[in-house]
């Protein structure tokens, strides 16, 4: 490499001081894959407006009630454009698929709220 | 291997690492045209101890790998192994935490500006320059801990965030006081409250605007700053970069990221962040009966007196008959730590454990002690912190409907053989 051929090197280094100090990230990807069931068209279409998917799979099995406060405070609180018949949809969808009324629940993963005491309030025992 | 200085492959060699650092310097220091791009990628899970508790470790820009709790807007938490390594939270590990998914992902420390103004003599702006040149620099070492820290752990649970322990931090921030820049704009006659708003927006305009307010004499009593480096570098970008309100001994939900409007208003601020959001029962230990509705609330403030064990996690093997060594950290709202106990009994029996170095009376304070497990079996290790003011831990947890402050003593079984 010749000496010279620093010069244009060191006039780009030079120039860009003036904007030496933007800070640029890429967030990475999200995971948007909703179990499929009646009405997940409706949270596909409205609840990933905001807020990536995992703000609904992290929760633990919530009675339809809970689903239910959730979706309204969605739309009362956070202005969702959501019909009222949206909302029910969605509550009924988020109810049977990640919440308290899935179908054989019981037998094959999480307790239910009123038996997470457990889990909840003291790490897991060692014996 | 001898190695001639002078032949044509050293020369080349040189000529290279010459070449090789001019373009890294030029890289670091330029701007649009070789931007500070920070690329990230995904790893491994992590399981946290409750029900629908496993999450991914994923690396973000500016950060080792972390445990996302959401995606977007980005809601990451702190492996708890880090509180162990001591008590300044790395850049790279610090939690992030946002409300709106609108968030800025390229800033530009050299143009970006913080405007003052509402009921002040001269409205101003300042850019990050004009903060560092103008103003006498503070410092203080400070945790910021969200709101919902430890809410998965809530019984019954409660919606929100499920968050384990990490997501709070202690870092030293510089910067320079809120009190020292209000003072140049000249607060007005009248002044109740100082809103702070930041650069990250809602998705859409119905959704309020992330705005949170402190009282005037709060905001001027010279501890409340306006940070623009976090632990001698400056703040990663999803910690607020460039500039961030630092409110030490507050919940973070204060601690506004990007900030660049501050305003001073004459009346109480009701936004909604503030009068709907992030408020607690107005009872002791904000903790009403669980399964209940708080009657009356109040803005979020203070933090309540918090302790963990960091050495051991849950399960750990110990020897019968050696000596175990236990470290932990503590922190409260800004009294200050005044005394730590431990029990290696469930509680039966408390000893005083020893005090680390005081980093100030924001700071974690790390803590150590020693027990002897003389017969092999489970053990049931638990850490409670005394505040200055006499503030302590309690032994079982409060509930409220957001799952904020909780704050029991925590418990850590660890079996000797």
């Amino acid at each position: 490499m010749k000496r010279a051929s620093l010069f244009p090197l060191l006039a780009l280094w030079a120039t860009s001081f003036a904007f030496a100090t933007e800070l640029k990230i890429e967030l990475p990807p999200e995971r948007t894959d909703l179990k499929t069931g009646l009405h997940s068209d409706v949270a596909a279409a409205n609840c990933v407006t905001c807020h990536s998917w995992d703000y609904v799979t992290i929760q633990p099995l919530f009675p339809r009630a809970a689903w239910k406060a959730t979706v309204t405070k969605m739309r009362v609180t956070f202005g969702a454009p959501l019909a009222e018949n949206q909302i029910d949809d969605i509550v009924d969808y988020l109810a049977k698929t990640y919440g308290d009324e899935q179908p054989g629940l019981r037998e094959k993963v999480d307790p239910p709220v009123a038996e997470l005491r457990a889990n909840a309030d003291l790490p897991p025992k060692t014996k | 291997m001898p190695s001639d200085p002078h032949s044509p492959l050293s020369l080349n060699r040189r000529q290279f690492l010459q070449q090789t650092t001019w373009l890294g310097v030029g890289a670091l220091l330029s701007g649009p045209l070789v931007s500070r791009a920070f690329a990230a990628g995904n790893t491994d899970t992590v399981t946290l101890p409750f029900a629908n508790g496993t999450r991914p470790l994923v690396t973000y820009p500016q950060k080792r790998p972390l445990i996302r709790v959401t995606a977007r807007p980005p809601q990451l938490e702190t492996p708890f192994a880090v509180f162990n390594e001591g008590v300044i939270t790395p850049n790279d590990a610090f939690f992030v935490r946002y409300h709106l998914a609108n968030i800025p992902t390229a800033i530009d420390g050299a143009t970006f500006e913080l405007a003052l103004g509402g009921n002040v003599r001269t409205p101003a702006r300042f850019s990050v320059a004009d903060l560092k040149s103008q103003f006498e620099p503070f410092e203080v070492v400070a945790v910021n801990q969200c709101s919902g820290n430890s809410r998965g752990f809530f019984n019954p649970r409660v919606s929100g965030g499920q968050l384990g322990n990490g997501a709070m931090g202690n870092a030293r921030w510089k910067g320079v006081r809120l009190r020292d820049v209000l003072d140049r704009v000249g607060v007005g006659e009248g002044a109740r409250q100082v809103t702070f708003d930041g650069a990250d927006q809602s998705v859409i305009p119905a959704t309020p605007d992330f705005v949170k307010a402190l009282d005037i004499d709060h905001a001027r009593d010279g501890e409340v700053m306006i940070a623009y480096e976090m632990n001698g570098s400056e703040l990663p970008l999803l910690n607020g970069y460039p500039l961030r309100l630092v409110v030490p001994g507050y919940y973070g939900t204060y601690w506004i990221k990007h900030l660049n409007v501050v305003t001073v208003v004459n009346e109480p601020f009701s936004g909604f962040w503030m009068a709907k959001a992030y408020r607690i029962p107005d009872t002791p230990g904000a903790s009403v009966t669980p399964g209940t509705a708080p009657k009356t609330t109040v803005p979020i403030g203070r933090f309540n007196v918090r302790s963990f064990i960091t050495s051991h996690t849950e399960g750990a093997a110990i020897q019968t008959g050696r000596e175990t060594r236990l470290r932990g950290i503590a922190f409260d709202g800004g009294r200050g730590v005044r005394e730590i106990s431990f029990s290696a009994d469930g509680g039966r029996t408390w000893r005083e454990a020893k005090l680390g170095r005081d980093q100030g009376r924001y700071s974690f304070r790390e803590w150590t002690a020693t027990f002897l497990p003389a017969h092999a079996g489970p053990y049931e290790l638990k850490c409670r912190a005394t505040s200055g003011s006499g503030e302590t831990q309690p032994l079982s947890p409060n509930w409220n409907p957001a799952g904020y402050m909780r704050n029991v003593v925590e418990t850590v079984n660890v079996v000797a053989s």
